[in-house]
Protein backbone atom coordinates (compact mmCIF):
# COMPACT_ATOMS: atom_id res chain seq x y z
CA UNK A 1 0.00 0.00 0.00
CA UNK A 2 2.44 2.46 1.28
CA UNK A 3 6.52 2.50 1.67
CA UNK A 4 8.60 4.50 3.96
CA UNK A 5 12.45 4.25 4.14
CA UNK A 6 14.11 5.94 7.35
CA UNK A 7 17.88 7.43 6.36
CA UNK A 8 20.06 6.22 9.25
CA UNK A 9 22.43 9.53 9.76
CA UNK A 10 25.87 8.90 9.46
CA UNK A 11 27.76 7.82 6.39
CA UNK A 12 30.38 5.35 6.63
CA UNK A 13 33.07 4.42 3.62
CA UNK A 14 32.98 0.68 3.18
CA UNK A 15 36.70 0.28 3.89
CA UNK A 16 36.43 2.04 7.34
CA UNK A 17 33.80 -0.89 7.75
CA UNK A 18 35.74 -3.48 6.43
CA UNK A 19 39.19 -2.55 8.24
CA UNK A 20 37.41 -2.57 11.87
CA UNK A 21 36.05 -5.92 10.90
CA UNK A 22 39.63 -6.96 10.43
CA UNK A 23 39.24 -7.61 6.36
CA UNK A 24 42.71 -7.97 4.89
CA UNK A 25 43.94 -5.02 3.45
CA UNK A 26 44.13 -6.65 -0.26
CA UNK A 27 40.37 -7.63 0.23
CA UNK A 28 39.36 -4.30 0.66
CA UNK A 29 39.82 -2.08 -2.72
CA UNK A 30 37.98 -5.01 -4.55
CA UNK A 31 34.47 -4.06 -2.61
CA UNK A 32 34.44 -0.39 -4.28
CA UNK A 33 36.02 -1.17 -7.29
CA UNK A 34 34.13 -4.67 -8.31
CA UNK A 35 31.31 -5.63 -6.01
CA UNK A 36 30.11 -1.78 -6.65
CA UNK A 37 30.08 -1.17 -2.55
CA UNK A 38 30.71 2.04 -1.42
CA UNK A 39 29.43 3.87 2.05
CA UNK A 40 26.76 1.91 3.70
CA UNK A 41 24.38 4.53 6.85
CA UNK A 42 24.47 3.62 10.82
CA UNK A 43 22.90 5.30 13.18
CA UNK A 44 24.64 5.02 16.47
CA UNK A 45 22.21 7.08 18.55
CA UNK A 46 19.09 5.11 17.84
CA UNK A 47 18.64 1.69 18.95
CA UNK A 48 16.57 -0.88 17.25
CA UNK A 49 13.12 0.47 18.68
CA UNK A 50 14.02 3.98 17.86
CA UNK A 51 14.76 2.87 14.28
CA UNK A 52 11.27 1.31 13.83
CA UNK A 53 9.49 4.12 15.11
CA UNK A 54 11.46 6.92 13.08
CA UNK A 55 10.83 4.42 10.27
CA UNK A 56 6.87 4.45 10.94
CA UNK A 57 6.71 8.08 11.20
CA UNK A 58 8.00 8.85 7.96
CA UNK A 59 4.75 6.96 6.47
CA UNK A 60 1.92 9.52 5.54
CA UNK A 61 0.27 6.60 4.66
CA UNK A 62 -0.23 5.57 8.23
CA UNK A 63 -1.28 8.84 9.91
CA UNK A 64 -5.36 8.71 10.87
CA UNK A 65 -5.02 5.16 9.84
CA UNK A 66 -3.50 3.75 12.83
CA UNK A 67 -6.64 2.56 14.07
CA UNK A 68 -6.50 -0.25 10.76
CA UNK A 69 -3.71 -1.58 11.42
CA UNK A 70 -4.48 -5.17 13.00
CA UNK A 71 -0.88 -6.76 12.51
CA UNK A 72 2.71 -4.54 13.22
CA UNK A 73 5.94 -7.59 11.84
CA UNK A 74 9.25 -6.76 12.23
CA UNK A 75 10.94 -8.88 9.31
CA UNK A 76 14.05 -9.30 11.17
CA UNK A 77 17.32 -11.25 9.93
CA UNK A 78 19.62 -11.59 13.03
CA UNK A 79 18.74 -14.41 15.22
CA UNK A 80 19.03 -12.86 18.21
CA UNK A 81 18.46 -8.75 18.47
CA UNK A 82 17.78 -7.67 21.95
CA UNK A 83 18.60 -9.39 25.58
CA UNK A 84 15.76 -11.42 27.29
CA UNK A 85 13.62 -10.02 27.93
CA UNK A 86 14.36 -6.70 26.08
CA UNK A 87 11.70 -5.99 23.41
CA UNK A 88 12.02 -3.25 20.83
CA UNK A 89 9.24 -4.06 18.57
CA UNK A 90 6.33 -3.48 21.90
CA UNK A 91 8.28 -0.83 22.85
CA UNK A 92 8.03 0.22 19.15
CA UNK A 93 3.93 -0.71 19.03
CA UNK A 94 3.83 1.43 22.05
CA UNK A 95 4.95 4.54 20.45
CA UNK A 96 3.64 4.50 17.08
CA UNK A 97 -0.26 4.58 19.11
CA UNK A 98 -0.57 0.59 17.86
CA UNK A 99 -1.07 -1.18 21.16
CA UNK A 100 -4.56 -2.61 19.66
CA UNK A 101 -2.25 -4.52 16.78
CA UNK A 102 -1.15 -7.42 17.13
CA UNK A 103 2.96 -7.91 17.27
CA UNK A 104 5.38 -10.24 16.43
CA UNK A 105 8.68 -10.82 14.42
CA UNK A 106 9.24 -12.96 12.20
CA UNK A 107 12.95 -14.46 12.04
CA UNK A 108 14.56 -17.56 10.50
CA UNK A 109 15.02 -16.23 6.65
CA UNK A 110 17.44 -13.86 7.98
CA UNK A 111 17.28 -11.28 5.35
CA UNK A 112 14.76 -13.05 3.22
CA UNK A 113 11.83 -12.48 6.25
CA UNK A 114 11.03 -9.37 4.68
CA UNK A 115 9.37 -11.02 1.48
CA UNK A 116 8.24 -14.00 3.85
CA UNK A 117 6.43 -10.57 6.38
CA UNK A 118 4.65 -9.57 2.88
CA UNK A 119 3.39 -13.13 2.27
CA UNK A 120 2.21 -13.89 6.11
CA UNK A 121 0.93 -10.59 6.60
CA UNK A 122 -1.47 -11.05 3.50
CA UNK A 123 -2.49 -14.78 4.77
CA UNK A 124 -3.41 -13.11 8.35
CA UNK A 125 -5.54 -10.50 6.94
CA UNK A 126 -7.09 -12.45 4.02
CA UNK A 127 -9.13 -14.28 7.41
CA UNK A 128 -9.94 -11.00 8.53
CA UNK A 129 -13.49 -10.32 7.87
CA UNK A 130 -12.86 -6.41 7.13
CA UNK A 131 -11.46 -5.69 4.44
CA UNK A 132 -10.25 -1.98 5.21
CA UNK A 133 -7.56 -3.92 7.42
CA UNK A 134 -4.37 -3.46 7.46
CA UNK A 135 -0.41 -4.76 8.26
CA UNK A 136 2.03 -2.52 9.05
CA UNK A 137 5.85 -4.34 8.45
CA UNK A 138 9.02 -3.11 9.43
CA UNK A 139 12.50 -4.00 8.09
CA UNK A 140 15.95 -3.03 9.50
CA UNK A 141 17.97 -3.61 11.79
CA UNK A 142 21.20 -2.25 13.84
CA UNK A 143 24.56 -3.77 12.71
CA UNK A 144 25.52 -4.14 16.21
CA UNK A 145 28.70 -6.68 15.85
CA UNK A 146 30.91 -7.88 12.97
CA UNK A 147 29.22 -10.62 11.60
CA UNK A 148 26.07 -8.35 11.55
CA UNK A 149 28.29 -5.35 9.78
CA UNK A 150 29.66 -7.62 6.28
CA UNK A 151 28.79 -10.51 4.43
CA UNK A 152 32.40 -11.64 3.10
CA UNK A 153 32.85 -11.00 -0.48
CA UNK A 154 28.69 -10.05 -0.73
CA UNK A 155 27.94 -7.12 0.77
CA UNK A 156 29.04 -4.28 3.34
CA UNK A 157 25.77 -3.97 5.66
CA UNK A 158 23.41 -0.42 6.59
CA UNK A 159 20.87 0.64 9.08
CA UNK A 160 18.24 2.22 6.51
CA UNK A 161 15.10 1.20 7.33
CA UNK A 162 11.60 1.08 6.17
CA UNK A 163 8.01 0.77 7.49
CA UNK A 164 5.48 -0.32 4.92
CA UNK A 165 1.51 -1.30 4.77
CA UNK A 166 0.04 -4.22 3.58
CA UNK A 167 -3.35 -4.78 2.57
CA UNK A 168 -5.97 -7.10 0.95
CA UNK A 169 -7.79 -4.80 -1.62
CA UNK A 170 -6.83 -2.83 -4.52
CA UNK A 171 -3.63 -0.88 -3.95
CA UNK A 172 -0.70 0.63 -5.73
CA UNK A 173 1.29 -2.96 -6.05
CA UNK A 174 -0.35 -6.24 -6.28
CA UNK A 175 1.20 -9.44 -5.16
CA UNK A 176 1.28 -11.86 -8.07
CA UNK A 177 3.33 -14.01 -7.53
CA UNK A 178 5.86 -16.01 -4.25
CA UNK A 179 8.49 -18.80 -3.87
CA UNK A 180 10.73 -19.56 -0.98
CA UNK A 181 13.70 -22.02 -0.59
CA UNK A 182 15.46 -22.85 2.43
CA UNK A 183 18.60 -24.49 1.66
CA UNK A 184 19.29 -26.39 4.94
CA UNK A 185 22.74 -27.73 3.87
CA UNK A 186 23.86 -24.15 4.68
CA UNK A 187 22.22 -23.82 8.08
CA UNK A 188 26.03 -22.99 10.12
CA UNK A 189 26.42 -19.76 8.36
CA UNK A 190 28.33 -17.41 8.56
CA UNK A 191 30.44 -19.65 10.20
CA UNK A 192 29.83 -22.60 7.40
CA UNK A 193 33.08 -25.10 6.82
CA UNK A 194 35.15 -24.03 4.10
CA UNK A 195 33.88 -26.24 1.79
CA UNK A 196 30.07 -25.99 1.94
CA UNK A 197 30.86 -22.44 1.70
CA UNK A 198 32.63 -22.58 -1.84
CA UNK A 199 29.51 -24.96 -2.26
CA UNK A 200 27.27 -22.03 -1.72
CA UNK A 201 29.16 -19.76 -3.40
CA UNK A 202 29.18 -21.89 -6.33
CA UNK A 203 25.35 -22.32 -6.54
CA UNK A 204 24.21 -19.47 -5.90
CA UNK A 205 23.42 -18.28 -8.88
CA UNK A 206 21.68 -21.64 -9.78
CA UNK A 207 20.00 -21.51 -6.45
CA UNK A 208 18.41 -17.68 -6.91
CA UNK A 209 17.78 -18.22 -10.60
CA UNK A 210 15.52 -21.09 -9.57
CA UNK A 211 13.90 -19.29 -6.72
CA UNK A 212 13.16 -16.37 -9.13
CA UNK A 213 11.82 -18.71 -11.85
CA UNK A 214 9.42 -20.27 -9.89
CA UNK A 215 8.26 -16.89 -8.39
CA UNK A 216 7.73 -15.73 -12.24
CA UNK A 217 5.81 -19.08 -13.08
CA UNK A 218 3.74 -18.83 -10.12
CA UNK A 219 2.31 -15.08 -11.54
CA UNK A 220 2.04 -16.67 -14.77
CA UNK A 221 5.41 -14.28 -16.03
CA UNK A 222 8.18 -15.24 -18.20
CA UNK A 223 11.26 -13.05 -18.01
CA UNK A 224 10.96 -10.81 -20.62
CA UNK A 225 7.82 -9.85 -18.88
CA UNK A 226 9.53 -8.43 -15.61
CA UNK A 227 9.85 -4.21 -16.19
CA UNK A 228 12.39 -4.30 -13.53
CA UNK A 229 14.11 -5.71 -11.14
CA UNK A 230 14.63 -4.39 -7.49
CA UNK A 231 17.10 -6.70 -5.65
CA UNK A 232 18.85 -6.99 -2.03
CA UNK A 233 21.83 -4.84 -2.20
CA UNK A 234 25.17 -7.53 -2.80
CA UNK A 235 27.91 -7.66 -4.59
CA UNK A 236 27.30 -6.52 -8.47
CA UNK A 237 28.94 -9.05 -10.02
CA UNK A 238 27.19 -11.99 -8.31
CA UNK A 239 23.71 -10.59 -10.45
CA UNK A 240 25.96 -10.81 -13.74
CA UNK A 241 25.83 -14.66 -13.46
CA UNK A 242 21.76 -14.40 -11.51
CA UNK A 243 20.67 -12.35 -14.78
CA UNK A 244 22.18 -14.82 -17.33
CA UNK A 245 20.65 -18.20 -15.29
CA UNK A 246 17.63 -16.17 -15.35
CA UNK A 247 17.40 -15.21 -19.02
CA UNK A 248 17.40 -11.69 -18.23
CA UNK A 249 20.50 -10.48 -19.85
CA UNK A 250 19.51 -6.24 -19.92
CA UNK A 251 21.22 -4.76 -17.06
CA UNK A 252 18.80 -2.06 -17.68
CA UNK A 253 16.05 -3.96 -15.47
CA UNK A 254 18.26 -4.52 -12.40
CA UNK A 255 17.76 -1.94 -10.18
CA UNK A 256 21.49 -1.04 -8.52
CA UNK A 257 21.24 2.58 -7.86
CA UNK A 258 21.51 2.05 -4.32
CA UNK A 259 24.38 -0.13 -3.78
CA UNK A 260 27.02 2.16 -3.62
CA UNK A 261 24.98 4.48 -1.12
CA UNK A 262 23.16 2.11 1.63
CA UNK A 263 24.73 -1.17 1.75
CA UNK A 264 22.82 -4.16 2.21
CA UNK A 265 19.91 -3.06 4.65
CA UNK A 266 19.17 -6.67 6.21
CA UNK A 267 15.69 -7.34 5.71
CA UNK A 268 14.67 -3.93 3.73
CA UNK A 269 16.76 -3.66 0.70
CA UNK A 270 14.11 -4.22 -1.72
CA UNK A 271 11.56 -1.72 -0.53
CA UNK A 272 14.05 1.10 0.55
CA UNK A 273 15.20 0.12 -3.91
CA UNK A 274 11.06 0.65 -4.65
CA UNK A 275 10.81 4.06 -3.24
CA UNK A 276 13.85 5.47 -4.97
CA UNK A 277 12.88 3.51 -8.33
CA UNK A 278 9.34 4.95 -7.95
CA UNK A 279 11.24 8.46 -7.06
CA UNK A 280 13.51 8.20 -10.26
CA UNK A 281 10.18 7.52 -12.72
CA UNK A 282 12.00 3.54 -13.31
CA UNK A 283 8.42 2.09 -12.31
CA UNK A 284 5.09 3.33 -14.37
CA UNK A 285 1.63 2.04 -13.97
CA UNK A 286 1.25 -1.49 -15.22
CA UNK A 287 4.64 -2.43 -14.87
CA UNK A 288 5.37 -6.42 -13.14
CA UNK A 289 8.68 -6.25 -11.05
CA UNK A 290 10.86 -8.71 -9.09
CA UNK A 291 11.91 -8.13 -5.39
CA UNK A 292 14.81 -11.21 -4.50
CA UNK A 293 15.93 -11.85 -0.80
CA UNK A 294 18.68 -14.26 0.32
CA UNK A 295 18.97 -14.87 3.69
CA UNK A 296 21.69 -16.66 5.33
CA UNK A 297 21.35 -20.53 6.89
CA UNK A 298 19.89 -20.56 3.52
CA UNK A 299 16.75 -19.27 2.66
CA UNK A 300 16.17 -18.03 -1.09
CA UNK A 301 12.96 -15.58 -2.14
CA UNK A 302 11.58 -13.78 -4.48
CA UNK A 303 8.42 -12.02 -5.17
CA UNK A 304 6.79 -10.96 -8.11
CA UNK A 305 4.02 -7.66 -8.20
CA UNK A 306 2.82 -5.70 -10.45
CA UNK A 307 2.64 -1.48 -9.94
CA UNK B 1 33.89 -17.47 20.55
CA UNK B 2 32.28 -16.08 17.96
CA UNK B 3 29.02 -16.77 19.34
CA UNK B 4 30.44 -15.07 22.70
CA UNK B 5 31.40 -12.09 20.71
CA UNK B 6 28.09 -11.68 19.15
CA UNK B 7 26.06 -11.59 22.60
CA UNK B 8 29.10 -9.52 24.16
CA UNK B 9 28.12 -6.72 21.37
CA UNK B 10 24.61 -7.19 21.46
CA UNK B 11 24.68 -6.57 25.33
CA UNK B 12 27.07 -3.44 24.97
CA UNK B 13 24.59 -2.27 21.80
CA UNK B 14 21.99 -2.32 24.85
CA UNK B 15 24.24 -0.52 27.80
CA UNK B 16 24.62 -4.41 29.32
CA UNK B 17 27.69 -6.92 29.87
CA UNK B 18 27.01 -10.33 30.25
CA UNK B 19 27.56 -11.49 33.84
CA UNK B 20 30.46 -13.40 35.12
CA UNK B 21 30.74 -16.64 33.69
CA UNK B 22 27.82 -16.52 31.55
CA UNK B 23 29.25 -18.67 28.69
CA UNK B 24 30.28 -20.93 30.91
CA UNK B 25 27.19 -22.49 31.80
CA UNK B 26 25.30 -25.13 29.64
CA UNK B 27 23.01 -23.55 27.39
CA UNK B 28 20.80 -25.51 24.93
CA UNK B 29 20.52 -23.73 22.16
CA UNK B 30 16.89 -24.47 19.31
CA UNK B 31 19.29 -26.35 17.04
CA UNK B 32 19.90 -28.99 19.71
CA UNK B 33 16.25 -28.90 20.94
CA UNK B 34 15.87 -29.28 16.74
CA UNK B 35 18.18 -32.35 16.26
CA UNK B 36 16.94 -33.62 19.67
CA UNK B 37 13.39 -33.80 18.22
CA UNK B 38 14.28 -34.43 14.80
CA UNK B 39 14.37 -38.23 14.99
CA UNK B 40 10.57 -38.44 16.21
CA UNK B 41 9.72 -35.70 13.41
CA UNK B 42 11.19 -37.46 10.45
CA UNK B 43 8.84 -40.43 10.53
CA UNK B 44 5.31 -38.36 10.35
CA UNK B 45 7.16 -36.10 8.20
CA UNK B 46 5.20 -37.61 4.73
CA UNK B 47 6.31 -33.57 3.88
CA UNK B 48 5.36 -30.80 6.36
CA UNK B 49 3.56 -28.04 4.23
CA UNK B 50 4.45 -25.59 7.08
CA UNK B 51 6.61 -25.41 9.99
CA UNK B 52 6.49 -23.02 12.30
CA UNK B 53 9.11 -22.10 15.94
CA UNK B 54 7.60 -20.22 18.28
CA UNK B 55 9.50 -18.92 20.95
CA UNK B 56 9.36 -16.43 23.77
CA UNK B 57 13.31 -16.51 25.16
CA UNK B 58 15.38 -15.57 21.94
CA UNK B 59 18.12 -18.22 21.30
CA UNK B 60 20.88 -19.35 23.19
CA UNK B 61 22.94 -19.16 20.46
CA UNK B 62 23.09 -17.05 16.95
CA UNK B 63 21.52 -19.49 14.82
CA UNK B 64 19.20 -21.08 12.39
CA UNK B 65 17.17 -23.66 13.80
CA UNK B 66 14.83 -23.97 11.18
CA UNK B 67 17.29 -24.07 8.64
CA UNK B 68 18.89 -27.09 10.35
CA UNK B 69 15.04 -28.65 10.19
CA UNK B 70 15.21 -28.29 6.71
CA UNK B 71 18.38 -30.17 6.94
CA UNK B 72 17.19 -32.53 9.11
CA UNK B 73 13.47 -33.31 8.60
CA UNK B 74 13.31 -34.35 4.55
CA UNK B 75 10.35 -32.13 2.68
CA UNK B 76 9.91 -29.75 6.32
CA UNK B 77 8.00 -27.37 4.00
CA UNK B 78 7.84 -23.38 4.12
CA UNK B 79 10.16 -23.49 7.66
CA UNK B 80 10.21 -19.79 10.09
CA UNK B 81 9.67 -18.77 12.97
CA UNK B 82 7.78 -16.33 14.87
CA UNK B 83 9.06 -14.14 18.13
CA UNK B 84 8.95 -11.34 20.11
CA UNK B 85 5.95 -11.49 21.98
CA UNK B 86 6.32 -13.65 24.81
CA UNK B 87 3.82 -16.39 25.58
CA UNK B 88 1.57 -15.34 22.77
CA UNK B 89 4.23 -16.83 19.98
CA UNK B 90 2.46 -20.35 19.43
CA UNK B 91 -1.07 -19.05 19.08
CA UNK B 92 -0.04 -16.94 16.45
CA UNK B 93 2.01 -20.23 15.15
CA UNK B 94 -1.19 -21.92 15.10
CA UNK B 95 -3.27 -18.56 13.89
CA UNK B 96 -0.91 -18.64 10.91
CA UNK B 97 -1.70 -22.79 10.57
CA UNK B 98 -4.76 -22.08 10.40
CA UNK B 99 -5.29 -18.82 8.40
CA UNK B 100 -1.98 -19.86 5.93
CA UNK B 101 -1.80 -23.46 5.42
CA UNK B 102 -4.90 -24.83 6.35
CA UNK B 103 -6.97 -22.18 4.38
CA UNK B 104 -4.62 -23.32 1.38
CA UNK B 105 -5.69 -27.01 1.83
CA UNK B 106 -2.34 -28.06 3.70
CA UNK B 107 -2.57 -31.45 5.32
CA UNK B 108 0.51 -31.61 7.56
CA UNK B 109 2.06 -28.78 9.59
CA UNK B 110 4.64 -28.31 12.58
CA UNK B 111 4.99 -26.21 15.05
CA UNK B 112 7.53 -26.11 17.37
CA UNK B 113 7.53 -24.16 20.89
CA UNK B 114 11.11 -23.73 22.79
CA UNK B 115 12.44 -21.92 25.65
CA UNK B 116 15.79 -22.07 27.36
CA UNK B 117 16.37 -20.69 31.01
CA UNK B 118 19.64 -18.81 29.33
CA UNK B 119 20.26 -15.28 30.60
CA UNK B 120 23.55 -14.16 29.64
CA UNK B 121 23.46 -10.62 31.87
CA UNK B 122 22.37 -9.46 35.68
CA UNK B 123 19.01 -7.24 34.43
CA UNK B 124 15.66 -8.71 35.80
CA UNK B 125 13.38 -11.17 34.70
CA UNK B 126 10.07 -11.01 36.40
CA UNK B 127 7.41 -13.58 36.89
CA UNK B 128 5.90 -15.06 34.77
CA UNK B 129 8.38 -14.92 32.03
CA UNK B 130 11.20 -16.37 34.02
CA UNK B 131 12.59 -19.60 32.67
CA UNK B 132 13.06 -22.60 34.94
CA UNK B 133 14.52 -24.85 32.65
CA UNK B 134 14.90 -25.94 29.13
CA UNK B 135 12.08 -27.16 27.29
CA UNK B 136 10.37 -28.10 23.61
CA UNK B 137 7.23 -29.07 22.41
CA UNK B 138 6.34 -30.28 19.03
CA UNK B 139 2.54 -29.99 17.77
CA UNK B 140 2.17 -32.18 14.42
CA UNK B 141 -1.11 -30.85 13.02
CA UNK B 142 -2.46 -33.47 10.56
CA UNK B 143 -5.88 -33.83 8.30
CA UNK B 144 -7.71 -36.59 9.94
CA UNK B 145 -6.30 -36.47 13.79
CA UNK B 146 -8.53 -36.95 16.77
CA UNK B 147 -7.74 -34.01 18.44
CA UNK B 148 -8.61 -30.99 15.36
CA UNK B 149 -7.59 -27.32 15.84
CA UNK B 150 -10.40 -25.56 15.61
CA UNK B 151 -9.74 -21.71 16.24
CA UNK B 152 -7.75 -19.56 17.57
CA UNK B 153 -8.58 -16.53 19.29
CA UNK B 154 -6.04 -13.48 20.43
CA UNK B 155 -7.23 -10.37 21.96
CA UNK B 156 -5.57 -7.33 22.50
CA UNK B 157 -5.41 -4.18 24.76
CA UNK B 158 -6.87 -6.66 27.55
CA UNK B 159 -6.89 -4.88 30.92
CA UNK B 160 -6.79 -7.19 33.40
CA UNK B 161 -10.13 -7.01 35.07
CA UNK B 162 -11.40 -8.01 32.04
CA UNK B 163 -9.73 -11.53 31.82
CA UNK B 164 -12.02 -13.48 33.65
CA UNK B 165 -15.39 -12.45 31.87
CA UNK B 166 -13.11 -12.90 28.56
CA UNK B 167 -12.28 -15.94 29.33
CA UNK B 168 -15.39 -17.06 30.57
CA UNK B 169 -17.15 -15.73 27.21
CA UNK B 170 -14.85 -17.97 25.52
CA UNK B 171 -15.31 -21.22 27.20
CA UNK B 172 -19.38 -20.62 27.26
CA UNK B 173 -18.75 -20.60 23.46
CA UNK B 174 -16.73 -23.83 22.64
CA UNK B 175 -19.17 -25.69 24.94
CA UNK B 176 -19.36 -29.57 25.15
CA UNK B 177 -17.38 -31.37 27.91
CA UNK B 178 -13.74 -29.41 28.26
CA UNK B 179 -10.63 -29.34 29.43
CA UNK B 180 -9.25 -26.02 30.00
CA UNK B 181 -5.21 -25.54 30.01
CA UNK B 182 -4.55 -22.43 31.64
CA UNK B 183 -1.04 -20.49 31.89
CA UNK B 184 1.01 -19.11 34.56
CA UNK B 185 -0.37 -15.86 33.10
CA UNK B 186 -3.66 -16.24 33.92
CA UNK B 187 -2.96 -17.10 37.21
CA UNK B 188 -4.32 -14.44 39.95
CA UNK B 189 -6.90 -13.60 37.40
CA UNK B 190 -9.01 -16.62 36.99
CA UNK B 191 -9.56 -17.42 40.75
CA UNK B 192 -12.60 -19.63 41.79
CA UNK B 193 -14.49 -21.69 39.24
CA UNK B 194 -13.61 -22.11 35.86
CA UNK B 195 -16.04 -23.13 33.15
CA UNK B 196 -14.58 -26.33 32.04
CA UNK B 197 -15.05 -30.18 33.60
CA UNK B 198 -11.18 -30.28 34.09
CA UNK B 199 -8.70 -27.63 34.77
CA UNK B 200 -4.95 -28.16 34.92
CA UNK B 201 -2.75 -25.30 35.42
CA UNK B 202 1.29 -25.30 33.78
CA UNK B 203 4.07 -25.15 36.44
CA UNK B 204 5.55 -21.72 36.98
CA UNK B 205 8.94 -21.36 35.39
CA UNK B 206 7.63 -22.60 31.58
CA UNK B 207 6.09 -19.53 30.45
CA UNK B 208 6.56 -20.64 26.47
CA UNK B 209 5.66 -24.53 26.91
CA UNK B 210 3.87 -25.30 29.82
CA UNK B 211 0.28 -25.23 28.80
CA UNK B 212 2.15 -26.82 25.31
CA UNK B 213 2.98 -30.32 27.08
CA UNK B 214 0.19 -30.50 29.20
CA UNK B 215 -1.45 -30.33 25.46
CA UNK B 216 0.46 -33.73 24.91
CA UNK B 217 -0.75 -35.43 27.99
CA UNK B 218 -4.48 -34.42 27.50
CA UNK B 219 -4.28 -36.07 23.96
CA UNK B 220 -4.74 -39.38 26.04
CA UNK B 221 -7.09 -38.04 28.58
CA UNK B 222 -11.15 -37.25 28.86
CA UNK B 223 -13.39 -36.87 26.01
CA UNK B 224 -14.45 -33.60 24.65
CA UNK B 225 -12.71 -30.15 23.81
CA UNK B 226 -9.34 -28.65 25.05
CA UNK B 227 -8.93 -24.74 25.42
CA UNK B 228 -5.61 -23.68 26.05
CA UNK B 229 -5.46 -20.13 27.65
CA UNK B 230 -2.78 -17.34 28.59
CA UNK B 231 -2.40 -13.94 29.30
CA UNK B 232 0.65 -11.51 29.06
CA UNK B 233 -0.62 -8.88 31.84
CA UNK B 234 2.67 -6.28 30.23
CA UNK B 235 1.36 -6.74 26.49
CA UNK B 236 -1.83 -6.90 27.89
CA UNK B 237 -2.61 -10.21 25.08
CA UNK B 238 -4.95 -12.90 25.81
CA UNK B 239 -4.97 -16.14 23.92
CA UNK B 240 -7.11 -18.67 23.50
CA UNK B 241 -6.90 -22.07 21.59
CA UNK B 242 -9.53 -24.69 20.82
CA UNK B 243 -8.25 -28.24 19.98
CA UNK B 244 -11.59 -30.10 18.83
CA UNK B 245 -11.91 -33.97 19.10
CA UNK B 246 -13.58 -35.13 16.28
CA UNK B 247 -16.20 -37.79 17.91
CA UNK B 248 -16.34 -35.11 20.58
CA UNK B 249 -20.08 -36.36 22.12
CA UNK B 250 -21.65 -32.73 23.02
CA UNK B 251 -23.28 -33.37 26.53
CA UNK B 252 -24.32 -30.54 28.71
CA UNK B 253 -21.29 -28.58 30.37
CA UNK B 254 -20.88 -28.56 34.26
CA UNK B 255 -19.13 -26.24 36.79
CA UNK B 256 -16.04 -26.90 38.16
CA UNK B 257 -13.59 -25.71 40.47
CA UNK B 258 -9.75 -25.32 39.17
CA UNK B 259 -7.48 -27.66 40.50
CA UNK B 260 -3.92 -26.91 40.16
CA UNK B 261 -2.93 -30.36 39.43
Amino acid sequence: VAVSVRQAGQRVPVEATLGRCGLSEDRIPIYRRYFGLGESRVDSGTGLAGQMVAAAAGLEELRGQQHRVRYLLHARTMPVAAPFPVNPLHEARGALGLDHAMAFSVTQHACASGLLAVYLAGQLLASVPDPDALALVLAGEKAFTACAQIIEDTAVMGEDSVAFLVGTGTGPDQLLGYATHTRGEFYQAPWLPEERNAAFNEGYADMLAEVILEAMDCAGLRARDIDLILPHNVNRLSWLRVLKHVGLPERGRLFLDNLPETGHCFCADSFINYLTACQRGRLRAGDRYLMTAVGLGATFSAMVFQH
Amino acid sequence: VAHQEYFTDLLASYGMSPRPGAFDAGRTSYQEMVAALAPELVPLATGFDLAILAHASPDAEPGWPMCYLADAVPAAGLAFAVSDQGATAPFTALRLVLDSAWANQARLALVLIMENAAVLHDGPVREPARIARDQAVALVLREGADLVLESVRQFTRVPAQSVRARLDDALREVGGPLTAILGQGLAGHVDGQVLAERVRWAAPGQPGTGIWSLLAQSQRGAPGCVVLGDYDAGLQYLNLTVFRRRHCVETTRSLLGGDRS
